[in-house]
């Protein structure tokens, strides 16, 4: 393995331990192939390519099958947050007739919303580039649908039901920021690659 | 050809050359110089990247194997994808070919 050259690689792939490590193996195949043609480990590398180089490509074939994993956590958050807001609906007795409030407009359309983008993302799953700003869009449509559903649940959360309303706005808030950080990891991928 | 001719070209190019038969990374390069008569003018770590592309995708399947002698390889092969996507690239290719070759001909105006 390679000093200098392979730190330098794993450096500008340390964003992702799994891709880091694969360039890893890569690169101590190729050297160790190198060095038994007979090649000195200057040149082996030169002819392996520009360090910037490589590591943009490591990154640019990663990215669609990381953006395509996104989207499959993305679509699971968008299924949490409906099933707890019908959950909290029907244990709190939100009648469904009575006249909208502002919390339940937000809770309700940014959920359409959020899930009308996850929709637009699923049809450009092939289109990496236009992926992510539909992902993005859902992420945040559907972080305002589940702090409007809070915010409705919040009076009841003293009552019987508190520590299940509690328990889901966890989950949902851990599923948010699970997906949060995925999106920036995706605009690393994109910044190397 | 220089690397960037053959960027868009080079997943085709590797599928291709492992129509023939499994082989690790190192062994793709190879083969891939020797075909291309050292045409191919490309910096070979992007070879690498390219396998891994195709893996993640799922028109190759890689597996360790563990020579007689020697570090243990990283070993590519064609999934059934991979043969049905070369299929489609050799006749993709056939067609872009023939069009381009039909302005390049000499008093093809």
């Amino acid at each position: 393995m390679s000093g200098d050259y392979g730190r330098a690689l794993q450096r500008e792939l340390r964003f992702d331990r799994e891709l880091a490590e694969r360039a890893r193996e890569d690169l101590a195949e190729y050297l160790d192939e190198m060095a038994a043609a007979g090649l000195d480990r200057d040149e082996a590398e030169r002819r392996f390519g520009a360090v910037e180089d490589i590591a943009r490509s490591y990154a640019s074939a990663a990215l669609p099958a990381r953006l395509r994993q996104t989207l499959k956590a993305a679509g699971w958050l968008a299924l949490a947050t409906f099933l707890f807001m019908r959950w909290r609906s029907i244990a709190l007795g939100f009648d469904p007739f009575a006249q909208p409030t502002l919390l339940s407009l937000i809770d309700g359309v940014g959920f359409l919303i959020g899930a009308a983008a996850l929709i637009v993302a699923w049809r450009r799953r092939s289109d990496s580039a236009g992926m992510r700003a539909p992902l993005l869009f859902a992420g945040a449509a559907i972080a305002v649908s589940t702090g409007a559903s809070l915010l409705r649940a919040l009076p009841a959360l003293g009552g019987p039901d508190g520590v299940l309303i509690l328990a889901t706005g966890a989950v949902q808030l851990g599923l948010l920021l699970w997906l949060a950080g995925r999106l920036r990891l995706i605009g690393r991928y994109r910044r190397v690659g | 050809m220089n690397a960037e001719m053959l960027k868009g070209h080079l997943d085709t190019v590797i599928l291709a050359t492992l129509e023939r038969g499994a082989a690790h990374g190192y062994a793709v390069i190879e083969e891939i110089r020797r075909r291309s008569g050292g045409h191919f003018d490309l910096p070979e770590g992007t070879v690498y990247p390219a396998l891994h592309r195709l893996e993640l995708a799922g028109l190759l399947a890689s597996d360790w194997v563990d020579p007689p002698a020697g570090r243990r390889k990283r070993v590519y092969a064609l999934t059934a994808a991979g043969r049905d996507a070369l299929g489609e690239r050799r006749t993709g290719w056939a067609e872009f070919a023939r069009a381009v070759g039909a302005f390049l001909e000499p008093g093809s105006a």
